[in-house]
């Protein structure tokens, strides 16, 4: 029954109080019985339009639409007759509650909505997931019902695909529905008023046609479930017309490609499935769904002959290939006209078709009559067409000859007369077997390197078996078979189970390849790693050998670097005894003076140079100086506690002269090598403090800024901020806030992350007294007031994590620092504003780290969402309110109001955050004084979607 | 005095004749917005994207401008009350035309009547004054002070009465 018009205007005027009360209300609707009074007041007749916001576009729910999908199995006729006069909309959501009704309607409402709509796709560019899914049951139950002509017409559209410029490759153009004029627009062009327009033209169709590929309105994915689920449907219903269809699709889409990819075997090198199609896309998926369609229709009684005709009417090779293909697979439905097909010296001949013809031939041969046969034999005895602009001479003609006719033997060998078979043999004894003769290409895949001999076979041998093996194998020089470099790492492996065996047996190994020295020393490193005890006085003996050869070929490179590695770990862990000091210093001083890293692999190689130095020999070895002098320190002082000026360079006077000569420029300009001054510097201070006072300008020089800032961003990167360190460089640190804003102008830009870890040094040195915001250098506060945002970000995080750690437990003094630090920034991002300052939201990790008393945590927290719109993290700062409204309720349901109206009620404080929000609502319901102001607030959300928190006002 | 050219007998007939300039933009847009629905150059996410020439498309183009700029900066009455209704609504989404309609009406109704008022033009009671302000207040707190879970539950008990409840 109706409701009364009374009901009716009641409903109207609630549910147009708010767009939420309209909403609830269509949800809430189960009776078709309103679709009548409803359109009668105006409604089904303005669907929304979808909303664009920048890159992002959404599709705004319509109640009436979802209402209506619901209301379609009960009431189709009703609903039908509504559905016909919505309105066209460019809402994918509107669409989808269409396809979800439509489908419970009759026939020819169905067929009519789906013609319509088959329009509307056409117009889209894509068509996803869940709009496909419904219109693909549409199309299907279009299909079952008899209205095939407007399940075709609906599949057409979803299925067209088009040839575009891919957007993804870098220098490419744009894709032609982005943009005017020639279509495409340069990547590096100005304004395209700038540009000649024909130039700009002629070159943007090279381009788009070298960077362009199929692409359809689904998926790839999408468009391989649709092909898999509803054409065998459509098949069955549609017969050969759904197999017109898909080729017209697929023959426009091919013929769109100005290059004519898609004729070429090489883009689809078998129809049938096979592991040399390496294509996923929506063209694959269209040739299967062709190839299977083809087949299917035979299978259901469509003769072989009709299905071919349909195919042959295009004329891309493409469906030849898919003719001979479907004669192959049915050709028991119709024998004479696959012996056709095979018998045509077209096919025979067409290199493009050769795949599909040889299996063609393959199946077809046995039974052709005597004429077939000696007509393809005829062909394979005359051989190639061979231009003799193409060949030098007769031997080479003849060898061509033999090679073509191998492949073509072999499609057919088991069904060759007496005569050819023996042909076949002597042409196989003279050129081997031939591979994939079914190809014309054929692409394979190894994983290298690889032994020729497994680690079991090796380890089982004595090591003067092994010495004679690796000096007297060679490898094949085939790019697939075993090689040195796998043999060297099966080498490595035994070693580091019998170290001391071919420690003893080392000179065998000195005798041969040094690459197999490399692999014993890194044998005897992963020895160590693995706590196996070696001989340090033979390894020792062995490096000095490694460190007197003098070429400078890669593998004596490598060696050397295996060297100073194995020896840098026995040092740093006290393994080697003080008494081979000098020894182990001849290795070092050696290595430290080596040429790699040349000046050429320096400007060759980018990226991070202390990263590159852990690579190079020398940049290892000037690190190994270090370890070696704290070996030194360690052995003399009997500690690893500092003493200070009981030690200094006067130690280890080899190690200062040689830190000061490649603090020389002029001898070493490396800034590889210089980063490892940086990395190393609080050690250096460390072993003589003086002696790294002395030598700051020399070590970050702002005359040679490689070389400073190799050694200052590895210094950043590298280590833990240090207190006496920081008093040597505090004008390094100055400076490098006030080149905060060089680092994003550099090309290429450098320093990626630097300023976020200055900003965390300075933070902590904050915490420990060492800096304040009212220096007379303005330390702290320059950086905070020039930091790029994520810098600054990164530099409260940096400590907020810690604060936020319960376990570890932080000084008084160093809280009340942090808190002044908090007030001053909270002053800056007052008097920057939002749009400056807004990444101090941040903030949040340090005021709601639980560190600091709830009143303070409360105001502050307020003053930052006010000011910043916003506080992070959010998790952590919602779970510190929970747990102040316990004891605050009142105090504590401000600060999520003023969240909640700082950042909008869809913004950060509501999302994912709805049971903290609760939590924090239900405490302020129960303390009196703030319950009408909570009830007020629970309505106000619920008006922005919030309906979560309706139960908190029962009662 | 600068307006002494647009109250010339002639012009006022020929604006009387082909009507005004607004309704010519509103025709044209319409034109616009068919063709469209229809063209097959026009794609919603891509624009203009058919065989035209560079100079066509740019006009185009600027033709989509020029009504987005008419939206923004010129917007009907109407269009203002629903944009300030939806500014208003703390969901961010505009009302159903009809219910937008229906409440733009009631909207009108109240300011006419008090503009009647203060311009001496109506003389109605001091009941119908009051009425209309209790209207005013009713219309002004459904939009600052919502309700809604008390809506909600209205509308539960509305369709319960009706016998179309869940």
């Amino acid at each position: 029954m109706p409701p009364s018009p009374a009901t009716v205007a009641k409903a109207v005027e609630l549910i147009g109080r708010s767009a939420v009360n309209r909403s609830y209300f269509f949800s809430k609707l189960k009776s078709p019985e309103w679709i009548g009074p409803l359109t009668e007041e105006g409604f089904f007749s303005d669907p929304p339009s979808r909303r664009v916001n920048g890159d992002f576009v959404r599709y705004p729910a319509w109640p009436e639409s979802e209402y209506l999908a619901r209301m379609a199995p009960v009431a189709p006729t009703r609903v039908a007759e509504v559905i016909g006069r919505i309105p066209d909309t460019d809402n994918v959501s509107v669409h989808e509650d269409m396809a979800r009704a439509v489908i419970h309607l009759g026939a020819g409402s169905m067929a009519r909505w789906a013609t319509r709509e088959a329009r509307w796709v056409s117009r889209q560019p894509q068509i996803e997931y869940p709009l496909n899914e419904a219109l693909g049951a549409v199309v299907e139950r279009l299909a079952c019902l008899g209205e095939t002509k407007a399940a075709l017409g609906l599949a057409r559209s979803l299925l067209t695909m088009r040839c575009v410029v891919d957007p993804k490759r870098p220098g490419t153009v744009r894709e032609p529905s982005q943009t005017y004029g020639s279509g495409v627009q340069g990547s590096n062009g100005g304004p395209e008023d700038e540009e000649d327009p024909e130039v700009a033209e002629m070159a943007a169709a090279v381009v788009a046609q070298l960077s362009s590929r199929l692409v359809g309105r689904l998926s790839s994915y999408e468009y391989r479930r649709f092909v898999d689920r509803r054409l065998p449907v459509l098949v069955t219903h549609g017969g050969i017309k759904t197999l017109d269809m898909l080729c017209d699709i697929l023959e426009e889409a091919t013929d769109s490609d100005g290059l004519r990819r898609y004729d070429r075997a090489v883009w689809r090198p078998a129809i049938e499935p096979h592991r040399q199609n390496h294509g996923k896309d929506v063209s694959d998926a269209l040739i299967d769904a062709i190839r299977d369609a083809s087949v299917e229709l035979v299978d259901n009684g469509v003769a072989l002959a009709a299905v071919v005709e349909s195919l042959a009417r295009r004329t891309s090779p493409l469906f030849k290939r898919m003719i001979l293909h479907l004669a192959a697979e049915r050709h028991r439905e119709d024998p004479e006209l696959a012996a056709r097909l095979a018998v045509c010296e077209d096919h025979f001949r067409d290199e493009m078709l050769l795949h599909e013809y040889s299996r063609l031939l393959g199946v077809v041969f046995p039974g052709l009559d005597d004429v077939g046969r000696s007509r393809v034999m005829k062909w394979i005895g005359d051989g190639p067409p061979l231009h003799d602009s193409f060949v030098v001479d007769d031997e080479e003609r003849r060898k061509r000859t033999v090679y073509w006719q191998r492949r073509r033997l072999a499609w057919i060998r088991q069904d060759l007369d007496e005569g050819w078979k023996a042909r076949y043999a002597r042409i196989v004894n003279e050129t081997g077997e031939p591979e994939n003769p079914d190809f014309t290409s054929y692409t394979t895949t190894w994983m290298g390197p690889r032994s020729p001999v497994g680690a079991e076979d090796l380890e089982s041998l004595p090591v003067e078996e092994i010495a004679r093996y690796v000096r007297s194998w060679k490898a094949s020089g085939d790019p697939m078979s075993p090689d040195e470099e796998g043999l060297s790492r099966t080498l490595e492996a035994v070693v580091a189970k019998r170290p001391a065996e071919f420690l003893n047996a080392r000179g065998l190994f000195q005798d041969g390849s040094i690459r197999y020295v490399s692999a014993v020393l890194a044998g005897l490193s992963q020895a160590v790693r693995d706590e196996t005890s070696i001989d340090w006085t033979a390894t020792i003996d062995l490096m000095s050998w490694v460190a007197a050869q003098r070429s400078d070929d890669s593998e004596s490179r490598h060696a050397r670097q295996r060297c100073i590695w194995l020896l840098s770990e026995g040092l740093r862990d006290d393994l080697v005894d003080i008494r081979l000091r000098k020894t182990v210093w001849t290795i070092i001083d050696a290595m430290a003076d080596d040429a790699d890293p040349t000046p050429e692999a320096d400007s060759r190689h980018g990226g991070d140079p202390s990263t590159r130095s852990i690579n190079t020999v020398r940049g290892t070895a000037l690190r190994t100086v270090v370890t070696y002098s704290l070996w030194v320190y360690r052995s003399e002082m009997g500690t690893v506690e500092a003493r200070p000026g009981a030690f200094g360079m006067e130690w280890i006077p080899e190690v200062r002269a040689k830190l000061e000569r490649h603090l020389d420029p002029a001898i070493d300009p490396s800034p590889t090598v210089r980063s490892v001054y940086g990395e190393w510097f609080p050690h250096l201070v460390f072993l003589d403090e003086a002696w790294a006072r002395q030598h700051v300008e020399s070590v970050f020089p702002d005359d040679r800024l490689e070389l400073r800032d190799a050694a200052w961003e590895t210094y950043l990167r590298r280590c833990p901020v240090y207190n006496l360190p920081f008093e040597l460089l505090r004008h390094q640190y100055l400076e490098a806030v006030d080149r905060l804003h060089e680092m994003e102008e550099r090309d290429p830009p450098r320093g990626e992350g630097i300023g976020g870890l200055l900003g965390g040094h300075l933070v902590i040195l904050a915490g420990r007294g060492l800096i304040a915001w009212s220096d007379d250098d303005g330390l702290i506060r320059r950086f905070f007031e020039n930091a790029e945002p994520e810098d600054a970000d990164r530099a409260i995080w940096l400590v907020g994590r810690d604060l936020c750690d319960d376990e570890s437990d932080v000084a008084d003094d160093l809280l009340r620092r942090f808190r002044r630090l908090t007030e001053e920034l909270l002053g800056l991002l007052k008097e920057h504003g939002r749009e400056r300052m807004g990444h101090l939201k941040s903030l949040g990790w340090w005021i709601a780290s639980g560190r600091f008393d709830p009143e303070w945590t409360l105001s502050r927290l307020s003053r930052l969402l006010e000011l910043a719109g916003a506080a992070e993290p959010g998790f952590e700062v919602m779970d510190r309110l929970v747990e102040l409204s316990a004891d605050q309720p009142a105090d504590v349901f401000e600060v999520l109001r003023t969240w909640v109206r700082s950042s909008g009620p869809d913004g950060g404080a509501m999302v994912g955050h709805s049971q903290s929000v609760r939590a924090i609502l239900r405490a302020a319901l129960t303390d009196p004084p703030t319950e009408d102001d909570a009830r007020s607030f629970i309505h106000r959300l619920g008006a922005a979607g919030h309906l979560d928190f309706r139960d908190l006002l029962a009662g | 005095m600068e307006k002494i050219g647009e109250l010339g007998p002639q012009e006022a007939e020929g604006r009387a004749s082909t009507g005004s300039m607004k309704d010519r933009i509103f025709k044209l847009r319409e034109t616009l917005d068919r063709a469209k629905r229809n063209s097959a150059g026009y794609s919603e996410s891509g624009g203009w994207t058919g065989p035209f020439d560079r100079h066509l498309h740019r006009f185009l183009d600027k033709l989509d401008g020029l009504f987005e700029w008419v939206d923004s900066h010129h917007p009907s009455r109407r269009e203002q009350f629903g944009r300030t209704l939806a500014r208003l609504d703390p969901s961010g989404l505009p009302l159903a035309r009809p219910l937008r309609d229906r409440r733009y009406r009631a909207w009108n109704e109240m300011s006419n009547f008090f503009q009647k008022i203060s311009h001496h033009r109506s003389s109605s009671g001091i009941d119908e004054f009051r009425k209309t302000i209790r209207r005013l207040e009713v219309f002004l707190t459904n939009v600052l002070l919502p309700t809604t879970f008390d809506d909600l539950d209205a509308i539960d008990a509305l369709l319960k009465e009706s016998g179309h409840a869940s």
